[in-house]
């Protein structure tokens, strides 16, 4: 056991404490780590992540894109103003009709300025385009702007994207293989109805959910 | 074993109504006007399924341009419309097949103080359907103050990990878990719900300083101090001849014999210094927060105690007074601390604020907390106030100030007159810089320079060193220069 001394003794002009931490304070408790793993959770770390704009840059492309699409079918620059105009609201305002009007607009727009070919490109652009609008507009409309966009959370979307694309290019390739007669009317009349069915049952879809 | 009311332990509570005078159709009535209530709320509140504009396209254009394309017999619509439509119904089917739980953002709790420049991992459980597509929450930034930014990520059942890094001192909220579901094809959307905000409180740093000038005080026989009274340390005060009262183990038997005490010397004791621990009060002038662009000290844009100052963001990124000041007062307390003496602290702005003098390291916990208090509590007052029952006598006290006033120096001043060893510690920044935007800035500049000029050499006409708290190694310096000064001066008064 050491005596304190004069010469061991700490003083104000000497203290042997001096460059000593101070004592580690204890952790509190929710400061230890984390708790164990539950089974079957998964933990994730954040990942690689693109900023917002690039989504917003896409929309931008596909509205670029489509408007490219119908100059190639003749439409004129009048119209095609109109629909750049569509196009910026939809990606100023993305939660707006002005993604509805751009996509039906481009239909109709290449049913009235067709030249009676009913699957030719500009037709089979504008069925990715106009779906990858629809799809992309419903996302970017739920992200405030700065948000980080994690590249796995994309890929159910795409996946369902590219599905729908196989099925609707198997419907134009359905379209190619039957004959170009004229379709009897009470076939048109069972599509109308099915149609209507389509419709009323969405309704009631929604109207239960 | 059994309960009060008869029933055994094991057995749960017995279920009572919780207002038993009330009938039940008023208990009907209200349960109903609660539940309506509840809905409102969780209607307000984005804690519900709501349809969005995307299903509404989805079947507006969907449906509209196959049945258009169907009667104006133009297959092209029919073939745009139908990947539309498709996928709104899929999206749709599979969002009203999902189960009836609501998704879950929790984020899981974190201590109330944190030191500054750790790193932490937060966690953040998230809790939703299989059939939910997406999830847009907003997690904390790794070196960012505040609750951060919204991420897009994929929803389902997963724990979330975020490294975080807090550097500045202060209460923040660091994490709100604001969030928002949205289903397949983002048809429908759960939220925004505002997550619970988790706030926490960054103690301010401190820096290694050498001791500084102390006054020991002689009411405790504990600390590391050397006092003027005699007590029972090993450092020899004196040797005088017995009196009545001294203590027979502090005979010095040499001297006593050589003196020739059994025959005609008296007997000799030695006499010993007491040891004393000392007191210091920090006292802080927050009533003022300046940075070095004197343009800049009229603006009210500034945000208290969090560290920055008035100037964030402009040409000469420096820290206000307030920010200095604390971090000061902080390596203050701690250096004294760690030398075994009691700290306290008073605001002279906001007196309640007070803390009593302390020692050990919980004390400087204490501190650090109140330091934070004060700086969220900072703003201008016009007169500081210094209560002479508050400084314990003999204590020690710096006053920490930017001195743009002359009220702070006369508490000073005052206080040096009362009390015994008074520093002031000036935090005003350097350099200041003259407002470009008037042609008097340079005038204006010169003027408060040569006013706390004047200020600063009052203070050490009456007696209080004055401190420039510009660097912690300068500063340190200093400190070391004055314990020197103030060591000398006891000496010379010995003699």
């Amino acid at each position: 056991m050491s005596v304190p001394t004069s010469a061991n003794r700490p003083r104000a002009d000497q203290p042997s404490r001096a460059n000593q931490p101070l004592r580690a304070e204890r952790p509190p408790r929710a400061e230890r780590p984390p708790m164990a793993d539950q089974p079957g959770v998964t933990v994730v770390d954040l990942g690689l992540t693109v900023p917002d704009w690039t989504l917003r840059l896409l929309l931008a492309t596909i509205a670029g894109a489509i408007c490219a699409v119908l100059a190639t079918e003749g439409m004129p620059p009048g119209g095609l103003i109109i629909l750049g105009l569509v196009g910026l609201a939809v990606l100023l305002v993305p939660a707006s009709p002005a993604a509805a009007v751009l996509g039906g607009g481009t239909a109709i727009l290449l049913a009235g300025y067709g030249d009676g070919d009913p699957v030719r490109p500009a037709v089979l652009a504008c069925v990715v385009l106009v779906h990858l609008l629809h799809v992309v507009t419903g996302q970017i409309a739920i992200v405030p702007r700065g948000t980080r966009i994690h590249l796995r959370a994309l890929r159910r979307p795409a996946l369902r994207f590219v599905l729908i694309q196989a099925v609707a290019f198997a419907l134009v390739g359905l379209v190619l293989l039957l004959p170009r007669a004229a379709t009897p009317t009470f076939i048109e009349v069972a599509a109308l109805l099915a149609i209507t069915a389509l419709a009323v049952f969405v309704m009631f879809l929604l109207r239960r959910g | 074993m059994s309960c009060r009311d008869g029933r055994p332990l094991s057995q749960p509570p017995r279920s009572q109504p919780p207002w038993p005078h009330v009938t039940s159709a008023p208990n009907a009535l209200n349960d109903r006007r609660l539940r309506r209530l509840r809905e409102v709320l969780r209607r307000r509140t984005g804690r519900h399924w709501a349809p969005t504009d995307a299903l509404r396209r989805g079947l507006i254009l969907g449906i509209g341009l196959v049945a258009f394309g169907a009667l104006v017999h133009r297959l092209e619509a029919v073939l745009i419309g139908a990947p539309v439509l498709l996928t709104t119904i899929i999206s749709l089917v599979t969002c009203l097949g999902r189960g009836s739980g609501t998704p879950t953002v929790r984020a899981l709790p974190l201590p109330r103080l944190i030191e500054p420049g750790t790193e932490r991992l937060m966690i953040i459980d998230v809790d939703c359907d299989p059939a939910d597509e997406l999830l847009a929450v907003r997690l904390p930034q790794a070196r960012r103050k505040g609750p951060g930014r919204i991420h897009l990520l994929p929803a389902g059942r997963y724990r979330i990990r975020c490294p975080v890094r807090w550097s500045e001192w202060g209460e923040a909220i660091v994490m709100r878990p604001d969030h928002l579901v949205a289903s397949a094809d983002t048809l429908a959307v759960y939220g925004p719900v505002v997550g619970v905000a988790t706030r926490q409180i960054t103690l301010p740093p401190f820096d290694v300083l050498p001791p500084g000038p102390l006054l020991p005080r002689p009411a405790g026989l504990v600390g590391v101090h050397r006092s003027r009274r005699p007590g029972d340390s090993t450092e020899l005060r004196d040797i005088r001849p017995f009196a009545p009262g001294d203590r027979l183990r502090r005979v010095d038997w040499r001297v006593s014999l050589r003196s020739g005490f059994p025959d005609a010397g008296a007997l000799h004791v030695r006499e010993r210094h007491a040891d004393a621990d000392a007191e210091v009060i920090l006292a802080l002038d927050t009533r003022v927060d300046v940075g070095n662009l004197v343009a800049d000290w009229s603006r009210s844009d500034h945000e208290p105690g969090l560290g920055r100052g008035w100037n964030r963001g402009r040409r000469t990124p420096s820290r206000g007074s307030l920010d200095t000041m604390i971090r000061a007062a902080s390596s203050l307390a701690a250096c004294y601390l760690r030398q075994g003496d009691r700290v306290g602290l008073i605001d002279i702005g906001r007196p309640q604020l007070y803390l009593a003098p302390g020692g050990g390291s919980r004390q400087l916990l204490r501190l650090r907390h109140r330091l934070v208090l004060c700086g969220q509590a900072a703003g201008w007052v016009p007169r500081p106030v210094l209560r002479p029952h508050l400084v314990p006598a003999g204590a020690m006290v710096v006053v920490l100030s930017a001195f743009l006033d002359d009220a702070v120096v006369d508490t000073a001043v005052v206080a040096a007159r009362r009390a015994g060893l008074v520093i002031a510690v000036d935090v005003l920044p350097r350099p200041l810089h003259p407002d470009p935007e008037t042609p008097w800035g340079e005038a204006a500049l010169a003027l408060i320079k040569a006013e706390h000029r004047m200020r600063v050499d009052a203070l050490s006409s009456h007696g209080v060193p004055v401190l420039n708290w510009a660097d912690t190694a300068v500063s340190a310096a200093i400190l070391r220069k004055l314990a020197l000064r103030q060591r000398h001066r006891v000496a010379r008064v010995w003699r």
